[in-house]
């Protein structure tokens, strides 16, 4: 059976897709490669935009693009280090 | 039992300085380092660890400046209601704060299995500490505050148990715990100590010193958790 990913590892997911393209991924394959449905997708998407992780950009298309702040990278730098710390003091 | 705090002994003054000066920056170093890590992920249980430390923090602050101030003020009789005043606000800070930290303490390793049941409201906390510090400083008795933090002890050795129990596996966990139960035990000691018993300056000594080293270990355990793969 699959583990059900917590909240800071989907926003880990969320934040590594957008780092492996470059810094720069669509709404619609960032969609389809987190594994989330449309609608918990669209919840954690404008929660990283409210909390400054990422930021949108318009392309050359007219079209959205998903791009990381700072504190996007900061987070996927810190991530492990989180994680470990709340499982060693049981948080 | 003696009216009110025994706060003034003078042997004792410069060792109950140096204990919650020590203390007091373990706590604020492990609050402020943690700090980081909860900006970036606002998790709840990161948020009540670091709660734990910021009213530890606080009690041992109000205990450093009681002190400080007894020690050093020049004419008794010209201080002595502001002595009064001042020992009086500090006892209710002291009590509401050290009410909080074990609350925090407790609740960090077990807000999980409450949150289902959707009971994330503090206020009862604070409202809980505020009426446990009220009815000691009106009744001049820390007997409410020292029963309170008693039964939460034993909740604290339960859940301590329990988790055990499911992560027997994992040693670094259940020598958490124990570092969390003998802090938590040491602390209610130390105020029965104070409190209640005439202050034995040797016993004093040895747990003034247990705690110390306690809060130290745990501020390498959080330094050393959070330099690891950075």
């Amino acid at each position: 059976m699959v583990k059900k990913r917590g909240k800071l590892e989907v926003i880990y997911d969320i934040l590594k897709i957008i780092m492996l393209h470059k810094n720069s991924i669509k709404t619609t394959p960032l969609l389809r490669q987190s594994n989330l449905s449309s609608e918990r997708f669209l919840q954690y998407l404008s929660e990283l935009l409210e909390k400054g992780f990422i930021r949108e950009i318009k392309d050359s298309s007219d079209g959205k693009l998903i791009t990381l702040t700072d504190k996007g990278f900061k987070y996927l730098e810190r991530y492990k280090t989180i994680n470990s710390f709340i499982n060693e003091f049981g948080l | 039992m003696p009216p009110g705090p025994i706060f003034f002994n003078h042997y004792t003054i410069w060792i109950e300085m140096i204990y919650a000066l020590v203390v007091l920056v373990s706590c604020w170093l492990i609050y402020a380092r943690t700090r980081e890590m909860y900006e970036l992920t606002s998790h709840n249980g990161i948020k009540y660890f670091r709660n734990t430390f910021l009213f530890f923090g606080i009690t041992y602050a109000v205990r450093f400046f009681m002190h400080l101030f007894m020690t050093f003020r020049i004419n008794p009789r010209l201080f002595e209601h502001i002595a009064f005043g001042i020992r009086d606000f500090s006892f209710f800070i002291m009590i509401y704060a050290s009410c909080m930290a074990t609350i925090y303490l407790t609740y960090s390793i077990f807000w999980k299995k409450l949150e289902k049941y959707e009971f994330s409201n503090v206020y009862i906390f604070h409202m809980a500490a505020i009426i446990i510090a009220l009815i000691s400083l009106l009744r001049n008795s820390p007997g409410v505050f020292l029963s309170f933090q008693s039964v939460l002890f034993l909740l604290l050795i339960i859940i301590s148990f329990i988790n055990y129990r499911k992560t027997r596996h994992k040693g670094s966990f259940s020598q958490l715990y124990l570092l969390y139960l003998l802090i938590f035990g040491l602390w209610i000691i130390s105020n029965i100590i104070e409190f209640i018993i005439i202050f034995s300056t040797l016993i004093g000594l040895i747990i003034y010193g247990i705690s110390v080293l306690l809060f130290i270990i745990l501020l390498i355990k959080v330094l050393k958790k959070l330099k690891n793969k950075r």
